[in-house]
């Protein structure tokens, strides 16, 4: 089987900016039915590796639903996606890997990067077009300027 | 109605005991002040014993601008040292954490007994000889350090309490959930946030401002016992609040909390904040510890250090379960942290300009959840050592100092 690379550069795409541009359910869309989500990094200061957030695809959707009744104390993140690197097919699983960098705008335009880490990605590829099966977010940053009701 | 220039710059018509002069929070002599009298005086807890283990374990921290290493000596004891080289100052240590048989400075290569702060070493020494700079005299500066409950503190000032005189009885309702089985840290991070160290610890001590939390508003504040609670308050500043059951299958997403991994001495639903003067705070959600330490940078910067004490030894399961359980509120992805950090950034906003004149923390509520009695025992104490009345900071006589 031949990987359409330029579809899952595509779902890369379109999985940071579906995120920034808070259009959760398309996002939610982007994913396989046991999709899960983690936030990770390893931590210089305990010396263990830390997870920050795990969610399958239906506790993910519910939190991301649950957004607009806070009161959100990042303006606007822009997840910007790059380096990507494309693995072997195995057992219909592509492994994906990207460096994200994700930076902050406040309201008045004033703009900061927020942090940085890699998406670890497994996607499928059965179907028309590929899914995420599986996202890990590791950061490298693990001193930010604010915490997010809306993930990364 | 309104309020007028002169209503607005006139301090209020309160006790002096129930308003702040906002200058406290951004006037660079205060804070200047506030390293001298407090941050340098006072207990300050750096780590958790469980942070450093091994032998020849250590772990860097910062307390009144003062570099630190906290290290576990070959005798298994805990001490500390200023992390700067008798030489020329470079920090010896740079990672955050790490374990070492010896500590060499990178710059001319001073080495240094992790165990005793002794300089072991140095490159020639025959020219330092010569001008009579023994190595005995080149050690590290110890730095007074105690324990309890596991919880390690450091003071800069030889000639303080001992820590548990300092402590006191405040952390009794703390007690049995951290110190009857071994804990240790299972998360940490650091949040570098735009504002007066005061305002994070006030945020820790003002459970007025919990309406602030869509979570809460669902899991707590409707729950009669919420506002019943009584707060009880210790000499040298600290308070803590009794508990209630918090109900957090009302937030969408949520279930109720596994009642197998309920700290000793807790119910898995319970909520329990006990504060510690100048700047820490102990926050129990049942399962899971956090504390929540401070490294003021300016008046207007500070970086807050998180970390969650989980069982020791437990499964990989449970573990799990309890750090989800901590990051769903308390995460920097959680429900309640962002919002904590809005509050704070937008009162920054607003005041450090220097245009804003009073706040209040005038609440009576015969001393329960939301009096803000809490708050008022933390100034009372920061007033007594700075000197200062919080209300009028510039005035030469302080009423509460004199007490
Ligand atoms: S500064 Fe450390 S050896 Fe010179
Ligand atoms: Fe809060």
């Amino acid at each position: 089987m031949t990987i359409d690379r330029n579809k899952i550069t595509d779902l890369i795409y379109d999985s940071c900016a579906l995120l920034d541009d808070e259009r959760f359910d398309d996002y939610i869309a982007l994913c396989t039915p046991d999709f899960t989500y983690r936030i990770t990094a390893f931590s210089e200061e305990i010396r263990k590796p830390m997870e920050w957030m795990y969610q399958t695809r239906e506790n993910l959707l519910e939190l991301l639903k649950a957004v607009e009744t806070h009161e959100v104390a990042v303006a606007h993140l822009r997840r910007v996606a790059s380096m990507v690197r494309i693995g072997e097919a195995q057992n219909g699983i592509v492994p994906v890997r990207s460096t994200v960098s994700v930076y902050h705008t406040w309201y008045d335009g004033d703009t900061r990067l927020f942090a940085i880490g890699t998406y670890k990605d497994r996607i499928t590829t059965d179907g028309d077009s590929p899914l995420l099966a599986s996202r890990e977010v590791m950061l490298d940053t693990r001193r930010l300027a604010s915490g997010s009701h809306i993930p990364i | 109605m309104s309020r007028t220039e002169a209503e607005f710059t006139r301090p209020p018509q309160l006790p002096a005991t129930h308003f702040v002069d906002n200058h406290v929070y951004y006037d660079e002599g205060v804070f200047a002040e506030e390293k001298e009298k407090i941050l340098s005086k006072t207990w300050r807890f750096v780590l958790h014993e469980s942070e450093i283990p091994e032998v020849y374990d250590y772990r860097t921290a910062s307390v009144a601008d003062t570099p630190l290493v906290v290290a576990r000596g070959k005798d298994g004891k805990i001490r500390s040292f200023v992390n700067s080289c008798s030489h020329r100052g470079a920090a010896v240590l740079r990672r955050p954490a790490g374990n070492l048989r010896a500590w060499r400075c990178m710059y001319h290569l001073w080495t240094y007994d992790p165990t005793t702060g002794e300089c072991t070493s140095r490159p020639r020494p025959e020219a330092f000889d010569a001008v009579g700079l023994r190595q005995e005299a080149c050690g590290l500066r110890e730095v007074r350090t105690e324990l309890i409950y596991g919880l390690v503190f450091v003071n800069l000032d030889e000639n303080c309490m001992p820590l548990e005189e300092y402590i006191g009885d405040s952390l009794f309702l703390q007690r049995e959930m951290i110190d009857t089985v071994e804990m240790e840290v299972i998360d940490f991070f650091e949040l570098n946030l735009k504002c007066n160290w005061k305002n994070w610890m006030e945020t820790n001590m003002d459970l007025y401002h919990e309406f602030m939390h869509v979570a809460n508003r669902k899991t707590s504040l409707q729950i009669p016992e919420y506002y019943t609670r009584n707060w009880h308050t210790f000499p040298n500043g600290h308070f803590t609040v009794d508990r209630y059951s918090v109900e957090y299958n009302k937030y969408p997403g949520w279930e109720d909390r596994e009642d197998s991994l309920a700290l000793p001495g807790m119910k898995e639903d319970e909520f329990q904040i006990t504060d510690v003067f100048p700047d820490i705070t102990f926050l129990t959600r049942g399962t899971v510890v956090r504390i929540d330490n401070q490294i003021p940078l300016s008046p207007t910067e500070t970086l807050v250090q998180y970390r969650a004490l989980g069982i020791k030894g437990e499964s990989e399961e449970d573990r799990m379960r309890r750090i989800r359980d901590y990051h769903s509120i308390w995460g920097l992805f959680g429900r309640n942290l962002p919002e904590d950090c809005l509050g704070v950034k937008l009162q920054g906003d607003a005041i450090y300009g220097g245009q804003v004149p009073y706040t209040y923390w005038c609440r009576e509520e015969n001393n329960l959840s939301q009096d803000d009695i809490a708050a008022r025992t933390w100034w009372k104490e920061w007033s007594r050592l700075m000197g200062r009345d919080q209300s009028q900071p510039f005035e030469p006589e302080s009423t509460v100092a004199a007490e």
